[in-house]
């Protein structure tokens, strides 16, 4: 994407900015479960296994932050992004795709 | 944070070891756990063949690749329960992971012994789970003593022993109480029963499997009552969390203070137990057959 379209700005030399981050995802993806759709700004998606749940939220900053959005306690959860497992202090920066996956077994 | 052993970016932090690591220490961390649950309990021995009971869920699936990977003789028992939908993708799960890694699996078909979990359900009118539970430890044992295994291994890991613990504790169960734990002695027609992953909590076990490349699997039992035991554990979560440790502490406690007073308490006042009148399997002596054929009559006399 290197010319900007109805939906993205040009800002600066050579770099275009999503004027409406939830609105992209959107296009992408029209049935995500939007969280505080009233939210502006930044925003990033989530798959919330086990159960293959995908969301859309406005952006944490941290994994312990979007632990937290979710209303998982630390210790009850992976967080991950592009295969690799986050510690809670990790930063989440906007569009990112993020996988949390709930540990509880039913016993 | 950074892994406390080689100072890479960690990628698990664990608060109750006051620890984080990178995914190559933390699966040595994992090793040295299950290590030293096997050898402080007296678990297994090299020339153990072990039969493991899987699920399909994650804990029995790491359980049967780090045993396999510590060199461990060990085989795979799937029991097919026959339910819609759920059965056949756990069994097909199951039996990808053991074709993927080349590990013997056996697989038992409910079906063919007549007892399905939705027909078992259909005969009884108490809740299916005890029943259920009955039925899968009873094949665990006989295909186990039929087949020459000298232990059979389930998944079960620290949430889930702490929970039961807790559980059993409310009720003061004493039966339970007097033996609940990682070892389970084989006599009397039963094989010895162990819980290798009794130090790890699911979190850890979790991530184990995460980095380990076992897929996430998600079809979940429609009978699954979960709440009681998911109130528990998350009772027992909070705890951790305010303080980190105790959910070992509770549980190792009792291995060691609380346990032994009452299997003495039992040792007197407990039944025996004799052979079951139709299958011959050890069941509590005042039973004329056992409960699993008990279940097998009530299917019959349904149909
Ligand atoms: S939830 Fe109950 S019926 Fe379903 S598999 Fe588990 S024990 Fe069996
Ligand atoms: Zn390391
Ligand atoms: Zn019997």
């Amino acid at each position: 994407m290197t010319e900007p379209n109805e939906n993205t700005e040009r800002k600066g030399e050579g770099c275009i900015r999503v004027k409406d981050p939830l609105d992209a995802i959107l296009r992408a993806e029209p049935n995500i479960k939007v969280i505080a759709p009233e939210q502006k700004g930044s925003r990033i998606t989530v798959t919330l296994q086990p159960q293959d749940i995908r969301m859309c939220l406005h952006r944490p900053k941290t994994v312990r932050q979007l632990l937290a959005a979710l209303d998982l306690a630390e210790e009850t959860a992976l967080v991950a992004r592009n295969g690799e497992l986050l510690t809670p202090d990790r930063h989440i920066w906007p569009d990112e795709d993020i996988l949390v996956r709930k540990v509880t077994s039913s016993g | 944070m950074k892994c406390k052993v080689c100072k890479d970016t960690a990628v698990v932090a664990l608060r109750s070891h006051n620890s984080a690591f990178c995914a190559k220490c933390f699966k040595t961390f994992f090793r040295r756990e299950v290590e030293r649950g096997i050898h402080a309990q007296g678990l297994l021995e090299s020339a153990d063949r072990i039969l493991v009971a899987l699920s399909g869920g994650k804990d029995s699936l790491a359980l049967m690749l780090e045993l396999s990977l510590m060199g461990y003789d060990v085989t795979g028992l799937h029991i097919d329960l026959d339910i819609p939908r759920s059965s056949a993708a756990a069994r097909g799960h199951v039996e990808r992971f053991c074709a993927r890694h080349g590990l013997p699996l056996i697989v038992k078909e409910l079906k063919e012994e007549g007892l399905s979990i939705p027909l078992v359900k259909d005969a009884l009118t108490r809740p299916v789970c005890s029943a259920c539970g009955k039925i899968k430890r009873h094949f665990f044992n006989k295909i186990a003593m039929e087949g020459g295994f000298t232990a059979v291994a389930t998944g079960h890991n620290l949430d889930d022993e702490a929970a039961r613990l807790f559980s059993n504790t409310l009720r003061w169960d004493v039966g339970y109480l007097s033996d609940q734990g990682p070892r389970l002695e084989g006599e009397n027609g039963f094989v010895r029963k162990i819980k290798p992953l009794w130090r790890l909590t699911e979190f850890e076990t979790a991530n184990y499997a995460f980095l380990m490349g076992i897929e996430n699997h998600y079809a979940p039992c429609p009978y699954s009552p979960g709440a009681t035991f998911s109130t528990l554990k998350g009772l027992l979560q909070k705890l951790e969390a305010a303080m980190p440790g105790r959910k070992l502490d509770f549980y190792q406690g009792f291995l060691t203070r609380g346990r032994p007073a009452f299997a003495r308490e039992q040792a007197v006042s407990g039944e025996a137990l004799a052979p079951c009148a139709e299958c011959g399997y050890p069941t509590s002596s005042g039973d004329h057959i056992c409960g699993v054929c008990r279940i097998r009559h009530a299917v019959r006399e349904k149909a």
